[in-house]
């Protein structure tokens, strides 16, 4: 659009062709997790499906403002209209209020860009970059920016929407959502708001990081307490969201390489749990951890795959997410002490959650698949060949990534320097200064 | 000029087409016909060919702005009336005096957007405002259309008054009517010329039931037949609004700084009366009568921000507008339930009318990919482009959060609700298929 | 160590007899093993000799040397004399001793399986290191996790996130009120705003 100043410009750096891949990765695993799930007009399904993949490539390449809006609302619709056709009872009235949630992100989101826009008279990325704000407006141009990525990721305290929304959702978009999804709120963190808005993401920092911290440990906190393994999932996402979240305000290479390979392997993590909730669900038809038990002795396959992942789950050495968070814990301890005081604190704290995120996913472990088979679980059998399939390919991905993850960092050498660059807080201060 | 002598003369051709056909498809083809006529010679006179060659200098001056709305216009009434047609002859018998009047309405149109003198707004004004009277009680039997027509006439005499109040202050201290002979630089003290324009703000607020002189708009909304609300809450308005640039980005474009701030306080007032009142709404008729006061809250944006992104932002908005809205009101007029309860489960019966519906909800709410997000884009870029006031793009964007509350409601009563959907008419059912 | 050798080694089988019937020594599988294991464990115990006991014939000291050649460059070795070491080895066997004579007599006599007491209770228990897990670790956190999940989630973070919305509805109910349907009414609500507009305009902005 020449008037604009906006162009249909899409570009993959390190960051966006992983999350390409993994959006690329993901589906197809998807739609074979569920192959077995009848849902009525599978058409309408499978295409909603397919457009909503369409936006959230273009969310991760996008690299012009105007374009990354239309992208973020275009992979949102679909998912709203999945949801509130194929989700479960109370789904009309959840999916809307995520609905709205994220939409009014969105739109306070497009008032920033815009706001930027009549500074900068262009969309392009690059003029975003250089566009230097004063502090006094990047200060509050942030939580325009912020809150949209806050409601999607979600961080403490606008995260009231997802359990329910993963609770209710069809499983294939509740994998969408988690998987892929979140990952647009990260991005949108790391290439949108901290190179942009590099000042305010300073000053802010210590705030949005102490968000997150309280985010992890209180999610995790709740995920012990939930009966529902959907739901245990997804607080045990929120806490793992908000350790990104903390690496990114940490500002530095090592938080930062933690932070997008964790991205991918979150993605993938999480992608297995939900596939083994579908089995469990469509096998035993419930998700209660109270009505389930001794699994393992009926599926001893599944059992295995399970554990596999959610060994990657709690970030066990040789499993990918290991080093997405040793990289992102090495990282916050490390901070610059001229970027944030509060360095150590915070990796303690999060720490802490990490250890009760150990806490309830054995405990999930031992509930479900340990202990003695009821009525429900005795006629259990054990997983397909298509099933094992995927899930051997999750497994295999957890395990290579965990053991080589150097080709993954390599690729996010070049974005992470340059995110760092333009985030230089201490050589804008320094400048600004002279 | 084309389109304004023309129409003039289609209305009066139309009354005597009641007359000379007995059937009221010649009259339809007649009048869609004259339409297309229309239509084409605002075309012509866009690429210069000018019909009549009167010298209106002295108060009008019809510029490609003008023209462009014009066009919008009749294409827009064009549609409407190749949709609505069916359902006005089931209004009253005189369906040949509706069109007419449609006519007439469209020739005032054209006056309001090009009007050069202030005495010529007010005529351009009273021509819409008129028709619109009788439009409105034309469903005879009806009490509550009667009722209608009723408050309308009396609120719009009101509001006449007002008008005409605002124009003799002006001229009793600029002693002319023709704004660009207007100066307000030398006078810039006198209290006479703002108080012209505070009551000429109010006057075309109430026109463009803009809060807080909107309150005859949910009632006349409701009441009217709703055929003739689809064409009020849309071309209408947005005439309007046309006429509102014109007057404040001319006339008193030196004032700015006087009513912008009262224009900001009105958007605010439009955005969160409209919005917040539609939420609560049990029958689809009336949300959307709301929800055309929260869209003149839009609206009024290109009045407020009154630079070129706002003046596209407008013509991009009431376009997007008028489509979406005489389409929804298109699929409200076959239905008899008009609650929401009454869209349940149309999805499964009626797939591409609630396809539509939906597109036309998805514009109204401005998501992307819709004419109705450009608007809304192009509005707020308007906004922030003047710099100050950004609590107001915050707080219309929050209100445009709510305003999906409302829209999606329908949306979900159409796809996931199962349908009771036996209240449609059998013979409303035929007319869809 | 030597209770369990006790118990389960000595003294009369205390199983059913069926159960004595079955006792078998284990295969070679087990019983190699268990031999290479009980020669190496012994031989093990020669690499490490004490500097006071016999010199240079701790041969395993400076293998790790390397792997912690950092951590000696900032934290200087400390050296402790070898009377105490002499001392800390003498006690220690000493009680090991003891140890062995007491778990010998007492156990191998007569194995009493009975609920043990005081000292024994506290050991069985482990000292308890368990129960005051449960009790200042687990049970807060499962209280804290609790009133989160139905109080604090439910009712301030999510109630808010709704409050907003049942707020809107609130207002959309109350604001349909104006809307009395009473023209009057509404030419007196434009006339007031109108005579207010024009008291700012006119009276408050001077």
């Amino acid at each position: 659009m020449g008037i604009l100043n906006s162009s249909f410009s899409l570009s993959a750096d390190g960051m966006g062709a992983m999350l390409c891949m993994l959006t690329g990765i993901s589906f197809p695993l998807i739609f074979v997790s569920t192959w077995n799930t009848l849902y009525k007009k599978a058409n309408n399904f499978l295409g909603l499906m397919l457009l909503a993949q369409a936006g959230l490539m273009g969310v991760f390449l996008a690299m012009d403002a105007l374009l990354f809006y239309f992208f973020w609302e275009l992979a949102l619709i679909p998912v709203y209209f999945i949801c509130s056709q194929w989700g479960g009872a109370k789904r009309i009235k959840i999916t809307f209020k995520f609905f709205i949630y994220t939409f009014i992100g969105s739109l306070l989101m497009l008032v920033g860009i815009l706001y930027i826009y009549s500074k900068t008279n262009s969309f392009d990325i690059t003029a975003f970059y250089n566009s230097n704000l004063p502090l006094k407006e990047q200060m509050w141009v942030f939580w325009l920016f912020f809150l949209a990525f806050a409601i999607k990721m979600p961080i403490f305290p606008f995260h009231t929407w997802q359990p329910d929304a993963y609770e209710q959702s069809p499983t294939a978009a509740t994998m969408v959502l988690s998987g892929i999804m979140v990952k647009m709120g990260v991005l949108g963190l790391l290439r949108w708001l901290l190179p942009v808005l590099p000042l305010a993401s300073f000053s802010w920092g210590d705030t949005v990081s102490t968000m997150a911290v309280i985010g992890i440990v209180y999610a995790s906190l709740i995920a012990f307490q939930q009966d529902d393994i959907k739901r245990l999932v997804a607080y045990s996402s929120i806490a793992h969201i908000g350790l990104m979240c903390v690496a990114v305000f940490a500002e530095n290479k090592s938080a930062l390489q933690g932070t997008m390979i964790q991205m991918f392997s979150h993605g993938i993590n999480i992608l297995g749990m939900w596939i083994i909730v579908e089995i469990i669900e469509r096998k035993f038809g419930t998700r209660k951890m109270s009505e389930l038990g001794g699994i393992a002795k009926k599926a001893p396959v599944l059992t295995i795959f399970f554990f596999v992942i959610a060994f990657a789950n709690i970030a066990l050495p040789l499993t990918n997410a290991f080093i997405g968070e040793f990289l992102m814990f090495n990282g916050i301890l490390g901070v610059n002490p001229q970027i944030s005081k509060y360095g150590i604190p915070l990796a303690v704290t999060a720490g802490l959650g990490i250890i009760l995120g150990a806490v309830y996913t054995l405990k999930m472990a031992r509930k479900v698949f340990l202990g003695e088979t009821n009525s429900l679980t005795e006629k259990g059998t054990d997983i397909a060949f298509h099933e094992k399939a995927i899930l051997g390919i999750i497994a295999v991905t957890i395990i290579v990534a965990g053991v080589y993850p150097q080709p993954l960092l390599h690729s996010f050498e070049d974005i992470t320097n340059s995110i760092l660059n333009k985030s230089d807080v201490l050589h804008l201060l320094k400048s600004a200064k002279h | 000029m084309n389109a304004l002598v023309l129409s003039a003369i289609f209305g009066v051709v139309m009354m005597f087409s009641g007359v000379v056909f007995q059937k009221n498809a010649a009259i339809k083809t007649t009048g869609i016909v004259a339409m297309i006529l229309l239509f084409l010679a605002n075309c012509m006179e866009m690429r210069g060919i000018k019909f009549f060659k009167f010298d209106v200098s002295g108060f009008m001056a019809f510029d490609s702005y003008a023209l462009f709305f014009n066009g919008i216009a009749i294409f827009a009434t064009l549609i409407y009336l190749l949709i609505t047609s069916n359902q006005m002859e089931k209004v009253g018998k005189n369906f040949a005096d509706y069109l007419a009047l449609i006519f007439f309405i469209i020739a005032g149109i054209t006056i309001t957007t090009s009007f050069k003198s202030l005495l010529t707004l007010f005529l351009g004004i009273e021509i819409i405002s008129i028709p619109l009277y009788i439009l409105t009680g034309s469903d005879k039997k009806n009490l509550k259309s009667n009722e209608a027509a009723l408050k309308y006439f009396l609120m719009g005499s009101f509001s006449t008054g007002i008008m005409l109040m605002g124009i003799a202050l002006i001229y009793g201290s600029q002693g002319t009517f023709t704004i660009d002979k207007m100066d307000f630089v030398l006078s810039a003290k006198s209290n006479l010329h703002i108080a012209g324009m505070l009551f000429l703000l109010f006057a075309m607020s109430f026109k463009a039931s803009v809060a807080p002189f909107h309150f005859w708009t949910p009632d006349v909304y409701d009441g009217a037949p709703t055929v003739f609300t689809s064409f009020m809450a849309t071309i209408v308005k947005a005439a309007v609004f046309i006429g509102f640039v014109r007057l404040f980005g001319g006339a008193f474009g030196r004032l700015e700084e006087t009513w912008s701030i009262w224009v900001a306080i009105m958007i605010a007032a439009t955005l969160f009366v409209g919005n917040i009142t539609a939420v609560f709404q049990q029958s689809v008729k009336r949300m959307l009568s709301y929800s055309s006061i929260a869209q003149a809250g839009f609206l009024l944006f290109g009045v407020y921000a009154m630079n070129d992104a706002a003046r596209e932002g407008l013509l991009i908005y009431s376009a997007a507008y008028c489509l979406a809205t005489i389409g929804i009101f298109a699929v409200l007029s076959k239905m008899t339930d008009y609650s929401f309860e009454g869209f349940n489960g149309l999805a499964k019966h009626q797939p591409v009318l609630a396809f539509t519906t939906t597109i036309c909800l998805l514009s109204l709410a401005g998501i992307p990919l819709t004419a109705g997000f450009l608007g809304k884009f192009y509005m707020l870029k308007a906004a922030i482009m003047t710099g100050h006031h950004l609590w107001l793009v915050i707080f219309a964007v929050v209100m445009a959060a709510v305003s999906v509350y409302y829209y999606f409601r329908v949306i979900q009563a159409m796809y996931f609700k199962e349908g009771l959907f036996n209240l449609l008419r059998p013979a409303a059912l035929k007319n869809i298929r | 160590m030597f209770r369990l050798y006790a118990t389960t080694f000595k003294g009369s089988f205390r199983g059913t007899h069926e159960q004595e019937h079955h006792l078998h020594e284990s295969p070679a599988a087990i019983t190699i093993p268990l031999i290479v294991l009980a020669i190496l464990s012994v031989i093990g115990g020669y690499i490490g000799i004490p500097e006071f006991l016999m010199q240079g014939a701790h041969s395993l000291k400076d293998y790790l040397h390397p792997v912690f050649e950092q951590s000696y460059a900032i934290l200087p070795a400390h050296h402790v004399a070898h009377s105490t070491e002499w001392a800390l080895t003498g006690v220690s066997s000493l009680l090991i001793i003891i140890m062995v004579v007491l778990a010998w007599s007492r156990y191998s006599k007569k194995p009493d399986m009975e609920e043990p007491k005081g000292l024994g209770k506290l050991l069985q228990e482990k000292w308890y290191v368990d129960e005051i897990y449960q009790s200042i670790i687990v049970k807060p956190l499962n209280a804290l996790g609790a009133f989160f999940n139905n109080i604090f989630e439910k009712n301030i973070v999510d109630g808010i996130v709704n409050g907003v919305g049942r707020l809107v509805n609130y207002g959309g109910r109350q604001l349909r009120w104006l809307q009395s349907g009473q023209t009057g009414a509404y030419i007196l609500m434009m006339v007031i705003s109108v005579l207010i507009v024009f008291a700012l305009q006119f009276f408050l902005k001077k």
